[in-house]
């Protein structure tokens, strides 16, 4: 077969040709609308890192539009009749109008991305403030271009198949949605029998909860103690198959909580696969159609009802979920009848007529019978795999996401990108997941707890455990956890040619700016004890943040700044230097070391900010890192700006306290101001 | 030479044409007359690959016409209800065919387009419906396609661009040696244009013939002899219809070996008259003669 034969360049120039308005509108509008939530971004933040996630919101809300709209544009002439007759009769075969235009389609979803990531590298090039590594943007042109393409893939198999656009448009939603969503439901079927109960059997006492409590009447739970079995409340994902980002999109917002991870490299190819197979069932099916159906939906009546009675599936399955619990309930009538509603909607919307009422009815009725005998096989099958009872070997690995706003130790923010295998760990993750009083840590407001989400990797999903536990419970985990290799490698295997910004406080420099540092990080860390750093909470420390584009992930790393004096040093430059290009703003001020916290009142701060900032202006800005230093948090505050958090970090810590004090007896003195010497337990 | 080989085309459940066999020579002008429905806008269709035929095949100078690339190079169609790209200029859809059709000659284009008035940059969807056919029917003509296909050829052309366009279209085959297949179910459209005829109905091609020879072959005559004289008297002649008024009989004869007009001279009239006949008489008398109400057909 001639290649240049199947593809006409004339042809697909003058079919671009006529749908140019439509084109260039969709081929400007991502990358407009990025534009504009990129300088949205920046303007209401001092510094930003975008994920792959938040550069790919407009690209979500496109994925589901522009292929589709691309495959309508290039191929809605076989919806008309009269368009048939003109294109049809032109000396291009059928294949070569189907590979042109899928060839051309690509072409403009290449551009439309690469258009995109080329403004974005012009942006982060332009503003000093935003960073996007080169790496990102690669990984963001790969898996938005494959996603889009297998989208239009897909969507030209439907128009091929279809008389009109709206069909095609539901046949591709069928294409792209409805063997993932029968396989979710399969999957997901096991998450609503088990009422978000899992049962796992620990025989160690290193996996048994701390507090177990069964209620009386409960014999089951009572005997399950007896034999070491523990239920634990977690919301259980069965659903952990491989699908294609368009379906994982849907399938994340309604049926499931964990993150949306935009690349996957498994997505990706089998997207790529399918693609090339949905090219070539597409050039089949352009091939063979009848070019005749036009202006309806399809040529057999018989087609249209599949169709039609396909589309229900999931409202069907959805109803049966209503009618196995509440089977004469009204809701169930009044379902059903949305049901009917929209069965013979679907006829005027896709045919502009309802007729073969009869023939529609039995579709229905045969549909109905199918999918609810579908929806109870499934629920038998999974109650009899009892998929909720798990043994701790069935237990592969588990990722800890501590809290964001209780950030405490250094390594928290790396370790939801590390799946932890360690036995001792997991059994610790056992025994806090299957704790009755976690419950209570929640409700308890004087308990000090911590939040938690804890992942479970299972060989039968995943289990996720959202909850608080209490404090001991997470500094006896933290500790484990510190002695983890996987742990302490992910500090020692830094790969600093992958780093490619760092942030000092609220400002993010981009790695050429700041190589000294970034060299002083990886001497010290090379030459520190890897427990060391990993232990010293967050508070002690003036932390910098390094951030790496790793494995198609972003990923931050807190380094304690005290791992030599050379790079306290310099980050004690860098956070007053900071403080003193913003020091014109107003603030509100609080401690920001221990040593400030113990000789200080800190209520008092907030009311000497004024006398604070005159100080600091009159100060130079030399600190000695080996003497005493006193942290003061100065959060900026204005009608625009609240983020702003700054620090001020001086030797002189006697002048801050007789700042202090000083207005601290002036305060004494008034009447109004005695609710501020009546607690201070830190006080002297 | 266009060899249709038992075409048959069904949608739903109604056959449009069933089993049509036909061959149109080259260098003519075909006209393919039939009531509304009977199947013409289907077979060419059919012919230019626009619809697969359910049966049979389609033969253009020997070779399989569907969906060849290379042979609809020298086939242009312009159908019944005519479609232009909605912001497309004249010299726009001019360049579409240009970039589609190796032959197409853009000089030719603009002298056609100078002869009736159509300005080369003006949308075409602000243009009449007269002025849109002119702009079909010469794009296709400047393709220089050897097989012009024209559906509802004249529809919507006044009167004086309707000759006009005939003319084009003749001296067209006469110099570029085409082959123009051309659709209509006004027969008298056709008539002084087309050079073979063929009637369409229920699916299949009723009668098809050369219009010289049909029309030469045939004559009305009006007759009176000095005897009286029944219909019997004149059966030595090939007589497709006979009536009489009073002295003077009106009879249409098939003279296939040319000896009509003297065996009639020889039974000395009283009045001998031949009247020519239309192309829709011939056609009426031809269908009679093979047993068909033609005003049920056409």
């Amino acid at each position: 077969m001639n290649l240049t034969k199947l593809f006409n360049y004339a042809y697909l120039k003058q079919n671009l040709k006529k749908s140019k308005n439509i084109l260039a509108l969709f081929i400007g509008i991502v990358p407009i609308f990025n534009i504009i939530t990129m300088i949205m971004q920046i303007d209401t933040n001092e510094s930003t890192i975008p994920s792959l996630e938040n550069l790919s919101i407009i690209n979500i809300l496109g994925l589901y539009v522009i292929p589709i709209v691309l495959s309508i544009c290039l191929f809605g002439y076989i919806f008309k009749k009269r368009t048939v007759d003109f294109i049809n009769s032109m000396p291009i075969s059928r294949k070569s109008i189907f590979i042109t235009n899928t060839i051309g389609g690509i072409a403009i979803i290449i551009l439309i991305n690469l258009l995109n990531i080329i403004l974005l590298a012009i942006l982060g090039s332009i503003f000093d403030n935003l960073f996007i590594p080169i790496t990102l943007l690669v990984d963001y042109f790969i898996v938005w271009t494959i996603s889009y393409i297998f989208v239009f893939t897909a969507a030209n198999i439907a128009m091929s198949l279809s008389g009109n656009a709206i069909t095609g448009i539901v046949l591709t939603m069928l294409i792209l949605f409805l063997i993932p969503f029968l396989n979710t439901y399969k999957n997901i079927k096991g998450t609503y029998l088990s009422n978000n109960e899992v049962k796992i059997e620990c025989r160690e006492e290193s996996c048994k909860p701390i507090n177990y409590t069964c209620y009386e009447e409960d014999t089951t739970c009572i005997k399950d103690e007896e034999n070491n079995i523990y239920k634990a409340n977690v919301y259980v994902n069965s659903d952990n198959d491989d699908y294609t980002l368009p379906y994982n999109i849907i399938n994340h917002t309604l049926f499931s909580s964990k993150t949306l991870t935009i690349y996957n490299t498994k997505e990706n190819i089998i997207m790529l696969i399918l693609s090339i197979i949905y090219i070539i069932i597409g050039t089949i099916t352009f091939e063979k159609r009848k070019m005749e159906v036009s202006e309806t939906s399809f040529k057999s009546i018989h087609t249209h009802l599949l169709v039609k009675s396909l589309t229900l599936i999931p409202i069907l399955l959805l109803t049966y979920e209503i009618v196995s619990r509440y089977p004469l309930d009204i809701s169930t009538i009044f379902i059903f009848a949305i049901v009917l509603v929209y069965y013979f909607l679907y006829d005027l919307i896709t045919k502009k007529s309802i007729n073969h009422i009869k023939l529609s009815i039995l579709y229905f009725i045969i549909t109905t019978c199918i999918i609810f005998t579908f929806a109870f096989t499934i629920t038998k099958i999974v109650n009899n795999n009892n998929k909720q009872y798990l043994t701790i070997n069935d237990i592969k690995s588990t990722t800890i996401i501590p809290d964001a706003i209780n950030n405490v130790y250094n390594f928290e923010d790396t370790l939801k990108y590390i799946a932890i295998k360690d036995k001792n760990i997991i059994n610790n993750v056992i025994s806090i997941i299957t704790d009755t009083n976690n419950a209570e840590y929640y409700y308890n407001e004087d308990e000090i707890s911590q939040y938690i989400t804890i992942y479970l990797n299972t060989n039968q999903g995943i289990l996720e455990f959202r909850n608080s536990i209490s404090q001991e419970q997470y500094n006896n985990l933290m500790n484990l956890l510190i002695q983890n290799d996987t742990i302490k490698n992910s500090y020692n295997n830094i790969n600093y040619d992958e780093i490619f910004a760092l942030q000092i406080g609220n400002t993010i420099f981009e790695k050429e700016k700041q190589e000294e540092i970034i060299k002083e990080i990886q001497d010290s860390l090379a030459k520190t004890d890897i427990n060391t750093i990993l232990k010293t909470p967050l508070e002690n420390v003036l932390p910098i943040q390094i951030y790496s584009y790793q494995n198609h992930k972003l990923n931050t790393y807190n380094i304690n700044s005290t791992i030599s004096d050379k790079l306290e040093s310099q980050v004690i430059q860098a956070y007053n230097q900071e403080l003193y290009q913003n020091i014109n703003s107003n603030f509100s001020i609080s401690c920001g070391n221990s040593i400030c916290y113990n000789n200080i009142n800190s209520d008092i701060l907030n009311y000497v900010q004024n006398d604070i900032i005159s100080y600091i202006k009159e100060q130079n800005n030399q600190v000695d890192p080996t003497q005493e230093y006193i942290i003061l948090d100065l959060y900026q505050v204005n009608s625009f700006n609240i983020n702003g958090n700054y620090k001020y970090i001086t030797n002189n810590i006697e002048d801050i306290i007789n700042i202090v004090k000083n207005k601290e007896e002036e305060l004494k003195k008034q009447e109004e101001y005695s609710y501020l010497f009546e607690t201070g337990e830190n006080y002297e | 030479m266009i060899e249709i080989k038992g075409v048959s085309k069904k949608y739903e459940k109604e056959n449009v044409l069933d089993n049509l066999k036909c061959t149109i020579k080259d260098n003519c002008i075909y006209g393919l007359v039939g009531a509304n429905g009977a199947g013409k806008s289907t077979l060419l269709r059919l012919i230019n690959s626009v619809y697969k035929p359910d049966k049979g095949s389609i033969i253009v100078d020997g070779e399989e016409v569907y969906d060849n690339q290379e042979k609809k190079k020298d086939m242009v169609f312009i159908p019944d209800d005519l479609f232009f790209y909605p912001s497309y200029t004249l010299i726009d859809t001019a360049k579409f065919y240009e970039a589609m059709y190796p032959k197409f000659d853009m000089v030719k284009l603009k002298e056609y387009a100078d002869l009736f008035h159509l300005d080369l940059n003006s949308k075409i969807n602000t243009f009449s419906k007269g002025m849109k056919r002119q702009c079909a029917i010469i794009c296709a003509l400047a393709t220089n396609a050897k097989y012009l296909f024209f559906d509802e050829t004249f529809d919507g052309l006044d009167p004086v661009v309707r000759n006009t366009m005939k003319k084009i279209i003749a001296k067209h085959m006469d110099e570029e040696n085409s082959t123009i297949i051309m659709t209509s179910h006004n027969l008298r459209e056709l008539e002084d244009i087309c050079d073979n005829l063929g009637l369409l109905y229920k699916g299949g091609i009723l009668f098809e013939s050369d219009i010289d020879s049909v029309k030469t072959n045939m004559f009305k005559v009006q007759i009176s002899l000095k005897k009286d004289f029944q219909k019997e008297d004149f059966k030595m002649l090939d007589v497709l219809s006979f009536k009489k008024c009073g002295s003077v009989a009106t009879i249409i004869i098939n003279d296939k070996d040319k000896k009509a007009k003297k065996i009639l001279k020889d039974m000395n009239p009283i009045i001998l008259d031949y009247i020519p006949l239309t192309l829709e008489e011939v056609f009426i008398y031809e269908m009679e003669a093979l047993g068909y109400e033609f005003n049920q057909i056409i």
